[in-house]
């Protein structure tokens, strides 16, 4: 009884994050500014709504069993859904500047999932059940409920895999849109992807040797919910705090100015006046789409312009600019012997925090090719 | 049923420590990612807060845990942390109402307390000595410490002692935006700030009140309930808090970028703007054609990050002139006049057949406006004024 009760709250832990997550999405949501940004914050909703089905199910999986039976297909269809939806976020952050909607078919195999719960739900009288999932008897019903976890479990590693596929493939992409290295690297996401994969590894590995999870394993318990709880916090600060470049999609005018070649060609000189002049990289969310909108270019021209001539990618040669914006400063600082931190000087100089500013002189020091 | 009930008696007190230990978290993650030494400080400060609360709340649990009501090892964190968290809260309340001036938190607030204590304990221990017998198993140290555990008062010293100046400082914050609002800009964000803050600031007092209730077993006995509410209201604050922390929803964070980049760097912005390729003939020469023309040919106002400064900066003038410029022209405020022509600019767009399929909500980023709150409030105004001059005109007919 005792042992039951201190499961229940250490399931609970996950339940009161993500709830918190909720709470805070859902105070952002009237601020959200552009479509994709309230596409992502309902989607983020909705997977907090899931990830707190979950755990209550695994909170009364320990504390009221009889609810719990009842519960039960909540419970899986929660979990089966929510790789899909974290995809689906991954899937509306990495958006390569083709505007395309999220595939349906992506939802038809969790659905099919729940269908066959739900059916096992009715078809089973609730004492079998019941004995299905306390008791360690094999039947028929447990059979079919252990793999539908496995194949839930499956599916999400399925899922993480596809994610992680698409983040490289933006990576690749954004080097060439914007210049923050710090929001452009989505570190945290595939963090929390890899991350997920391994906690996901557990159970399984329980289940296939036999080791009764909740009974053997004792406090150990306590230490897998933990990380589940860090990345609820991570995801939900990290969209709150809006850590992703979203690479806008090729607008009609765009397009219209590619077709006709009416864009403004562009030398050496012109690009470094107007870098020299308006010093647009002082501003940290500096992206090629303005610097064409201000050179009247367009944006594959200016990037595979930068490509060519000075052999870098568009966040080489911004991020160069801002190194030596940096340099420049700190020898001011020094001429009229002025002590200014290096971090304020860093954030003067258009990167967005001290993290990035170690990237990019990392980035220089691995591969020196002279900015000039 | 038994263990349910077990668990959601328990969960009344460990809802709120999770909750305060996530919301520590949270600041945790955030204190590297900062952008001044004030920011760093202010989260620094709000993640002590919520892992006090959270001490605070796991030694009430302990307390209920146990019965015995004499002394606990825990309770010396327990009479810190309700010493601390309401110096604490006017710390952090301190950093967020914090206007330019640059001024460290006095360290005293935190050593007072300390000594007081110290004195009033043993001042009570000394006037009224504790009946022989009870007693005499505890060291001199436990008799203090359930001296300070037992008279409730003690307990609220700090915490009444610290809502007046948290009040006045609040107060003053308060007018000190309202005079800020005149300037144009930043009338968005200061009200904003200091409506959360004045949330934050009601809900923790009601929050103590509540508490001071329910936990005061003379007036009534300790009501599962208000227990219930007052962890409700705690966590509220918390978490309202950890929000605006992370949205940056304060104006310390932007006054005080501002002017470091002035003061250090005015040399430096001389020189861009010097460098600015500025139009020799526009300069000086602000007149209406110019202006208008440059509204409707650019149409800056579609970019809703489109400031005063920005115009002022187009047209080759100081902000004061373009300010002044605009409200003796049109008798309107830059925000107003910009509101209006994005307004226009919408009604021009929903008209045009090519935007019959979108959704308003499209239609209103398309001419410029950050959301639809921006878009509501505009519109608003603008029937406000229209009806107040309706009102207006048939007096004047008349008189």
């Amino acid at each position: 009884m005792n042992q039951d009760i201190g499961r229940a709250i250490v399931f609970s832990i996950p339940v009161v994050s993500a709830a918190v997550g909720l709470i805070m999405i859902s105070l952002d949501i009237t601020r959200s500014s552009n479509t994709i940004n309230r596409k992502i914050h309902y989607s983020i909703i909705t997977v907090y709504c899931l990830i707190m089905l979950y755990w209550s199910g695994l909170v009364m999986h320990s504390v009221a069993r009889d609810a719990f039976i009842t519960y039960q297909p909540v419970f899986f269809s929660s979990f089966s859904f929510i790789p899909i939806f974290l995809y689906l976020i991954t899937y509306i952050i990495t958006g390569i500047g083709e505007q395309r909607r999220f595939p349906v078919y992506h939802f038809i195999l969790p659905s099919c999932l729940t269908v066959t719960i739900c059916v096992i739900a009715f078809i089973v009288p609730f004492r079998q059940r019941w004995t299905a999932i306390y008791d360690n008897e094999v039947s028929l019903t447990s059979a079919i409920v252990d793999i539908t976890f496995i194949v839930c479990i499956l599916l999400s590693i399925l899922y993480s895999v596809l994610s992680l596929l698409r983040i490289k493939s933006y990576k690749r992409q954004v080097t060439d849109y914007s210049a923050d290295i710090y929001r452009m690297s989505l570190d945290w996401l595939s963090f929390i992807i890899i991350f997920r994969v391994l906690l996901q590894t557990l159970p399984i590995a329980g289940l296939i040797l036999g080791i009764g999870l909740f009974n053997k394993l004792g406090f150990i318990w306590i230490f897998t919910t933990l990380p589940a709880v860090f990345t609820h916090i991570v995801l939900c600060l990290n969209i709150l705090s809006e850590n992703y470049v979203i690479i806008e999609p090729v607008t009609a005018k765009e397009k219209e100015m590619t077709a006709l070649g009416n864009y403004a060609q562009l030398g050496r000189e012109r690009v470094e006046k107007y870098l020299e002049d308006k010093k647009p990289y002082l501003n940290p969310e500096f992206k090629i789409t303005d610097m064409a909108k201000d050179l009247f270019s367009n944006r594959t021209y200016i990037s595979a312009f930068i490509n060519r001539e000075y052999e870098m990618n568009f966040n080489r040669f911004i991020n160069n600019y801002r190194l030596k914006e940096v340099e420049r400063l700190q020898a001011e600082a020094v001429q009229r012997k002025q002590k200014i931190s290096l971090m304020e000087i860093v954030i003067h100089a258009g990167f967005s925090n001290y993290r990035s500013y170690f990237r990019a002189k990392k980035m220089v020091k691995n591969d020196p090719v002279s900015v000039d | 049923m038994g263990a349910f009930v077990t668990y959601s008696n328990l969960m009344t007190y460990i809802l709120p420590i999770f909750c305060s230990a996530i919301c520590s978290v949270f600041t945790l993650l955030l204190i590297w990612n900062y952008r001044n030494l004030a920011e760093r400080k202010l989260r620094r400060v709000v993640s002590i807060y919520c892992i006090l609360i959270a001490v605070w709340w796991s030694s009430a649990l302990w307390h209920v845990l146990s019965d015995d009501p004499i002394f606990l090892p825990v309770d010396i964190p327990f009479a810190l942390s309700y010493i601390y968290i309401p110096i604490l809260f006017y710390n952090i309340v301190y950093y967020l109402a914090y206007l330019g001036k640059k001024r460290n938190f006095p360290v005293l607030n935190y050593i007072w307390p300390v000594p007081t204590l110290a004195i009033i304990l043993i001042t009570t221990a000394w006037i009224s000595p504790p009946e022989g017998g009870l007693f005499t198993r505890l060291s001199l140290f436990e008799r203090y410490t359930e001296l300070f555990i037992s008279s409730s008062l003690l307990r609220f010293i700090t915490a009444i002692a610290y809502i007046v100046p948290t009040g006045l400082l609040l107060l003053r914050y308060y007018r000190q935006t309202v005079l800020q609002m005149a300037d144009t800009d930043r009338k968005y964000v200061s009200i904003k700030s200091s409506r959360w803050l004045i949330m934050f600031f009601m809900l923790s007092i009601l929050s103590i009140v509540i508490f001071l209730i329910a936990f005061l077993p003379s007036l009534v006995g300790a009501s599962q309930w208000l227990i219930r509410l007052n962890a409700l209201c705690i966590m509220a604050q918390e978490i309202l808090l950890t929000y605006q922390v992370i949205r940056r929803q304060y104006l310390s964070y932007k006054t005080f970028d501002l002017f470091s980049g002035n003061e250090n760097e005015t040399g430096n912005n001389g020189l861009i703007a010097k460098q600015y390729p500025v139009p020799d003939d526009t300069r000086g020469q602000l007149n209406r054609t110019a202006f208008e023309n440059y509204l409707s040919q650019q149409k800056p106002f579609l970019d809703p990050d489109f400031k005063l400064t920005d115009m002022a900066e187009a047209m080759g003038v100081n902000r004061t002139v373009m300010s002044n410029f605009v409200n003796q022209t049109y008798g309107v405020n830059f925000r107003r006049y910009l509101n209006q022509c994005r307004i226009r600019e919408y009604q021009t767009l929903i008209a045009h057949p090519s935007n019959e399929q979108k959704n308003p909500y499209q239609v209103m980023t398309m001419a410029g406006f950050k959301d639809s709150r921006h878009f509501q409030r505009a519109i608003q105004l603008e029937n406000t004024y229209k009806e107040q001059t309706d009102k207006e005109s048939p007096i004047n007919k008349k008189g």
